[in-house]
């Protein structure tokens, strides 16, 4: 009789913590559903700029960020990155930079995220923070998040390699927030800042160089049919480093360099914010 | 229009004709046979009222025309006629070679009459060697001659030239001579046989010496005999030997009765040499001459109307053969004898005097003779061989081939059948299957059966070669595009298999890329479920459903813009490629073919399968594996059937991740 109600608790047991599995599941595919409609808003957003749907993806994202943490389903869940991750895309196309921060939060988020295999997804995490940061006009922060979009290097997994359009536009970022602060810092008084707005000048000509190099050769890519960017991107990327480059082309040269050695600053150097 | 209705006719005239040669091959003949006679081979010389100062001598003649008469039926062999036999109905002469060392040293006049000692059996040893090397040179000689024979049957009775003084006991002579003629035969040609249908009777005494009658069956055609009737002594030269000879005669007569009298056959074919009816010859006399007188004379003991019957017998010989005749299996008589120089008095008998029973006039067959003996200086000529054909119902149907100035001519109806088939044979061989055709038409409406026989089976035979289909469909397209220039059919053949060799060239390749192609694709089979309450179905609806939620969550998404914003942000990283869902289900019918098809050039690397068992009211299990791309997972879950929906869309969604995790290598789930 002992052994029957012992075993009968372990089935109820069991049959518990299978419900449970089963409920914990189902509200997994749920919030998966919320996160594709999000989705689907976002892709109606692209193509009519009606910001309505933004906020109905907006409404989805957080409705599935909000069953994902009734059940637990944050630490090391995918699904959970991805509803934050669209959901601080969401806030940057509607023009709530104010929600910058969040995205450094998604940026933290998808770091701690176990597996080296994400590692496509670092670089684009890097620039998006960064496009974050040049919309509120850090440009410093932009500048330092471009750079490691762009140089970010995954040379232990070929098929995480950076994404194209990501080193195009990180290119670009990183020569428009330079070319930004440089214009900034031509207008001291200070000699010692004017040179800095003249070497980073230069840096954003040499970057200019690089990012049309490298659009030559999408151009080529494009034409042997190898994976290559959007021409609408690369047209985007043509645009923002034509603008960089004005930028910094009026910058005069200090009468009197401070120093001759000094380069530009790049993410090794501490661009970084810690 | 016109040429339509042409083309249709030509069509469907040999299919007619075809049919009618089915119908016809039903009642071909079972059996088909010559009927020579009185070739006279040995004893064809002559003291002529014309001239009686120098022999007519017929001999080499004679042999000259039974050597053209072999030859004759051997090309008819050749052209495809098949004899079973040759039947001789008698008077090869034999009497001559016995007479021969007899005769030496005497006058022509001395010769014609048979010297009494031989008659009588009174003979010297030496005179009888002499006999015996008389006898095996003329069987020599003939077996010469019928070593030459495509027709490896001879079928002999005697005739009464064959015995000597026509008297029965000296049939001997004749038996002595088959003998001799089966062993040079033998030496010469083994494949022939010489059977003697009239031979020694070995029940009878030394002082009766008699033949028997000895009836002959085919192999495998049992139905049909053919027997012996040793009547060579029924002319009985002097009016004495009716009565010396009748007992003889009777017991003849008695012989062929007693073989009618077997149960193991059907039919009867009776081989003779003197016929029982009016002899042309006689016809021609005044009963108030001789020969006729005599007989006239003897009306009391032949019977009062038989005075011109070439049989000069006693009445009950006479009366007993008419029994025979009668009987219903008999169903043919053939017989010789006669020399009549005019082809009608073998045609018909409408020419004779006396009335025979019915039965004598529908069952008997004269055939002209082969020797020129008595003709040599008449107006017309008759003589020939006679073609016998036996139906399946075991009548008879004949028709006399006649040899005319060297050549074996038929009557012109008959002629003109042989000459439509012989032209048909040689369109045939030509390769002119048109012609051939019509000319075979033509024959096939003889009155001869194995003419009508041989053209309607060529006829079918053809038929059947045009209407085969390497020929319909490739011979004569191929002969038809040659002959106009223009292959067009050799083109298109050429084109196909040249297009076989690139698909075989090709075919790798196409596996290569099919399984390329097929690198993220699914095929979902279908979900089985027992017992079938649709359940399956709505299961595969299901996960083309989730599918397509997958598909719209990993769509592609590189970037996203607003208006006003200096950078776009960019969401590539989070697309990932769901596999491409190709089929729910197998399709059926003419589907399958296009399913088929398709599969080979478009092979889906990942399949999922399963099944739906309600394995009672309240419970069922749900069984998936995905399979494919070296990797296989399975999920089992066990519900209420309230709760089975809910376990479709997590096995759905739980499938589906566990394909898009692989295919992403290792990414997203």
């Amino acid at each position: 009789m002992a052994d029957s109600d012992e075993e009968n608790r372990e089935r109820t047991v069991a049959e518990s913590s299978e419900e449970q599995q089963k409920e914990k599941t189902l509200a997994e595919i749920e919030a998966f559903d919320l996160v594709t409609e999000a989705l689907t808003s976002l892709d109606a957003y692209q193509r009519s700029s009606d910001k309505s749907h933004l906020n109905e993806a907006k409404t989805a994202l957080n409705k599935a960020l909000e069953y994902l943490n009734k059940h637990n389903l944050t630490e090391g869940n995918s699904l959970y990155f991805r509803a934050n991750y669209f959901l601080a895309m969401t806030n940057y196309l509607g023009g709530d930079e104010s929600q910058g921060d969040e995205s450094k939060e998604v940026s933290k988020s998808f770091l701690s995220f176990p597996g080296p295999i994400e590692d496509a997804a670092f670089s684009e995490a890097f620039y998006n923070e960064g496009a974050t940061y040049y919309a509120s006009e850090s440009y410093g922060l932009a500048a330092a998040h471009f750079e490691l979009a762009r140089s970010f290097e995954p040379a232990r997994y070929f098929r995480a390699a950076t994404a194209p359009e990501v080193r195009l536009l990180a290119g670009a970022g990183v020569a428009l927030s330079q070319a930004k602060t440089a214009k900034k810092l031509s207008l001291s008084e200070d000699k010692t800042k004017q040179q800095d707005a003249w070497d980073q000048a230069q840096g954003v000509k040499v970057l200019y160089r690089e990012v049309r190099r490298e659009l030559f050769f999408n151009f080529l890519r494009r034409l042997l049919g190898a994976r290559h960017v959007e021409r609408a991107l690369s047209r985007r990327v043509g645009a923002l480093i034509k603008q960089a480059r004005k930028e910094v082309i009026h910058i005069p040269r200090p009468q009197k360099p401070v120093t001759v050695d000094k380069e530009p600053p790049t993410a090794q150097s501490g661009g970084i914010p810690t | 229009m016109r040429n339509d209705t042409a083309k249709r006719v030509i069509r469907v005239v040999p299919i007619l004709l075809a049919l009618i040669a089915s119908l016809t091959v039903s009642s071909k003949a079972q059996v088909s046979f010559v009927q020579i006679t009185d070739p006279h081979i040995f004893d064809d010389v002559h003291q002529t009222e014309k001239n009686p100062s120098q022999n007519e001598d017929n001999v080499l003649e004679n042999r000259a025309a039974l050597a053209s008469l072999i030859g004759q039926i051997n090309e008819r062999e050749l052209a495809g006629s098949k004899f079973n036999f040759i039947a001789v109905t008698g008077d090869l002469g034999i009497e001559a070679l016995v007479l021969e060392p007899s005769s030496k040293d005497k006058t022509d006049a001395e010769k014609e009459t048979i010297p009494p000692a031989l008659l009588n059996d009174q003979i010297r040893d030496k005179q009888r060697e002499l006999i015996t090397n008389s006898l095996k040179k003329g069987a020599r000689d003939l077996a010469g001659l019928i070593a030459l024979s495509r027709v490896t049957l001879w079928l002999f009775v005697p005739g009464n030239n064959d015995v000597l003084g026509e008297l029965p006991r000296h049939v001997r002579y004749y038996h002595e001579f088959m003998k001799e003629l089966q062993a040079s035969v033998q030496e010469l040609n083994i494949k022939i046989k010489i059977v003697d249908l009239c031979p020694y009777d070995e029940t009878s005494t030394g002082a009766n010496y008699a033949s028997t009658s000895k009836p002959f069956q085919l192999d495998g055609l049992k139905d049909y005999i053919f027997i012996g009737f040793n009547d060579s002594s029924f002319k009985n030269k002097k009016d004495n030997l009716i009565e010396i000879n009748a007992a003889a005669q009777l017991n003849y007569v008695r012989q062929v009765s007693n073989q009618l009298q077997r149960g193991d056959f059907k039919y009867a074919y009776i081989f003779y040499h003197i016929p029982e009816i009016d002899d042309p010859w006689l016809v021609t006399q005044s009963r108030t001459d001789d020969p006729l007188k005599t007989r006239v004379a003897r009306a009391d003991l032949i019977g009062k109307s038989y005075f011109e019957s070439s049989w000069f017998v006693r009445n009950d010989v006479r009366e007993q053969w008419n029994l025979v005749v009668m009987n219903p299996k008999v169903k043919g008589l053939f017989a010789g004898h006669f020399h009549d120089s005019k082809p009608q008095s073998y045609q018909s008998f409408d020419w004779m005097r006396t009335n025979y029973p019915g039965e004598t006039l529908s069952k008997l067959y004269v055939a002209p003779p082969i020797a020129l003996r008595m003709q040599r200086h008449s107006l017309t000529h008759a003589r020939g061989f006679r073609e016998v054909f036996l139906d399946k119902d075991g009548s008879v149907k004949s028709r006399i081939v006649f040899l005319n100035n060297a050549q074996w001519d038929l009557a012109p109806g008959d002629a003109e059948s042989e000459r439509q088939l012989a032209l048909a044979q040689t369109y045939s061989a030509s390769g002119k299957k048109t012609e051939a055709a019509a000319a075979y038409a033509k024959a096939a409406e003889s009155s001869w059966p194995p003419t009508r026989t041989a053209a309607l089976a060529s006829l079918q035979q053809l038929n059947n070669e045009e209407n085969r289909w390497t020929r319909k469909y490739l011979l004569t397209p191929l002969s038809t595009g040659w002959s106009a220039g223009v292959n067009t059919f050799g083109a298109l053949l050429v084109t196909i298999a040249l297009s076989l060799l690139a698909i075989a060239i090709a075919w790798p390749f196409i596996q290569i890329y099919a399984e390329r192609t097929g690198r993220n694709k699914l095929r979902v089979n279908q979900i089985i479920d027992s017992p079938n309450r649709g359940l399956g179905a709505s299961f595969q609806q299901l996960i083309a459903q989730v599918h397509g939620t997958k598909a719209a969550h990993y769509k592609k998404r590189v970037w996203f813009d607003a208006p006003g914003k200096t950078f776009p942000v960019l969401a590539a990283s989070q697309s990932a490629e769901v596999p491409e869902l190709i089929e729910t289900v197998v399709p059926g019918g003419l589907g399958k073919v296009i399913a088929w098809l398709y599969r080979k050039t478009d092979k889906p690397r990942y399949n999922l399968s399963g099944t739906i068992q309600t394995v009672s009211f309240q419970r069922s299990s749900l069984f998936v594996a995905v399979s494919g791309g070296g990797t296989a997972k399975r999920w089992r879950r066990s519900s209420t059937l309230h709760d089975l929906t809910d376990y479709e869309v997590i096995v759905a969604h739980a499938a589906l991740d566990f394909l898009v995790k692989e295919i992403n290598g290792g990414r997203f789930r």
